[in-house]
């Protein structure tokens, strides 16, 4: 997957996925990409609870991330609305109220 | 007979689970006649062309028992039946899309007769004309950049903390590995910002997808960009040796490049001009 499936050369090159395309790659472009028309079934893709909620926890991981840690975007101005350093500065009170409490019990003990 | 009155006889006599329905893969114009010879869709059904003067789109009966409304609500949970409805538009897409300027269709666009799918490019015939202009003689390339975040942390930090109390060298161990876990991801940001940057001198228009998950896309690292580029024909050669020397420069992060596409993220935003357009 690290390299292109192949050369370009003009549109006979012009593919849909490339051979061993990850799911998510596939995904992201057929349920969230492509011409919107009003079939005669009327299925709502992002209505789908579950598929919603699996979709969010497979394709664009908020929670697992959060879960590892990883919550870059609570602090990215362009991808939040909330002040980019509230979280920061919360992350640091805590771990400043933990040290303090850690080093109370050290010296108790 | 309106539109309302034939869509609730054509469901009343398709109730039997075998009847089939119109599922859309792409829209495209001037296809050859025998562009679609042989090519096989869901279901292992052959697809067919729907023309309304010079456009056409791609269709393939399926079986409304997996098709129709309840049943599609429910088959859409699960995700094997789903990555292998997703795999098949895909393919489909991707070979019509060998033949000249092609709009892919979202999943499970459904119509009842190919008598619908006409009118939709009657009516729609000037937009996805002009949406087909755009993107015709151009492919669409996915670049991902990935932070490599498990780096572990360098002995000579870590050890620093020649504290007796080991609570305190601890959590001062824990807050340099944030550190160090934050300044590599900062870096991978930047470089990923270089990166789109530099590749988007060759692109006409990019796109941004979400950052995807490890657990779906199997991949190492974080994914700190997720960026669609739509390129020309003739820029595809730079774009590729472009991309090609960042990924070789690349530090601390990895670089990963997918396509050609069918221009899935260039397509109209949405036909039915209904209240959820997406961005």
């Amino acid at each position: 997957m690290t390299e292109p499936a192949g050369p370009v050369g003009g549109r006979a090159a012009t593919r849909g996925a490339p051979s061993g395309a990850n799911l998510a790659d596939i995904l992201e472009r057929v349920l969230d990409k492509g011409i919107v028309i009003a079939g005669d079934i009327q299925i709502n893709l992002l209505d789908i609870e579950l598929l919603t909620i699996k979709l969010r926890l497979l394709v664009a991981s908020v929670d697992r991330a959060k879960e590892m840690g990883i919550d870059w975007w609570e602090h990215d101005p362009s991808l939040t609305s909330k002040p980019a350093n509230g979280e920061l500065a919360d992350e640091n009170r805590r771990l400043k109220e933990k040290v303090a409490e850690l080093e109370g019990r050290q010296g108790r003990s | 007979m309106s539109i309302e009155e034939r869509r609730a006889e054509s469901l009343q006599t398709a109730q039997c689970a075998d009847a089939s329905v119109w599922y859309c893969y792409a829209v495209t114009r001037n296809l050859p006649a025998a562009a679609l010879d042989g090519l096989r869709g869901l279901q292992g059904a052959l697809v067919e062309p729907v023309t309304f003067a010079d456009l056409t789109v791609v269709a393939g009966p399926v079986p409304l028992g997996q098709f129709g409304e309840t049943a599609l609500r429910a088959k859409l949970e699960d995700l094997a039946w789903l990555e292998e409805v997703a795999r098949r538009h895909d393919d489909v897409v991707g070979e019509i899309a060998r033949h000249g300027a092609t709009l892919p269709f979202r999943l499970a666009t459904l119509y009842l007769d190919q008598h619908r799918v006409r009118t939709v490019l009657e009516t729609g015939h000037a937009r996805i004309s002009a949406a087909l202009d755009r993107v015709d003689g151009r492919v669409e390339w996915g670049v991902k950049v990935y932070a490599d975040l498990s780096k572990p942390v360098p002995a000579a930090v870590a050890s620093a903390a020649g504290d007796d109390r080991p609570g305190r060298s601890y959590l001062r161990k824990r807050l340099t590995e944030q550190r160090s876990k934050d300044e590599a991801w900062q870096s991978a940001v930047q470089a990923a910002d270089e990166v789109d940057t530099a590749l988007s001198e060759l692109a006409e228009e990019r796109r941004a997808h979400r950052p995807q998950s490890a657990e779906l896309s199997g991949e190492a690292g974080v994914n700190a960009l997720n960026v669609a580029y739509l390129v020309p024909d003739g820029q595809g050669d730079r774009f590729l040796a472009l991309a090609g020397e960042l990924r070789a420069a690349a530090r601390g992060c990895r670089i990963e490049v997918t396509g050609p596409w069918a221009p899935y993220s260039f397509g109209l935003p949405d036909l039915s001009a209904g209240p959820d357009a997406p961005g």
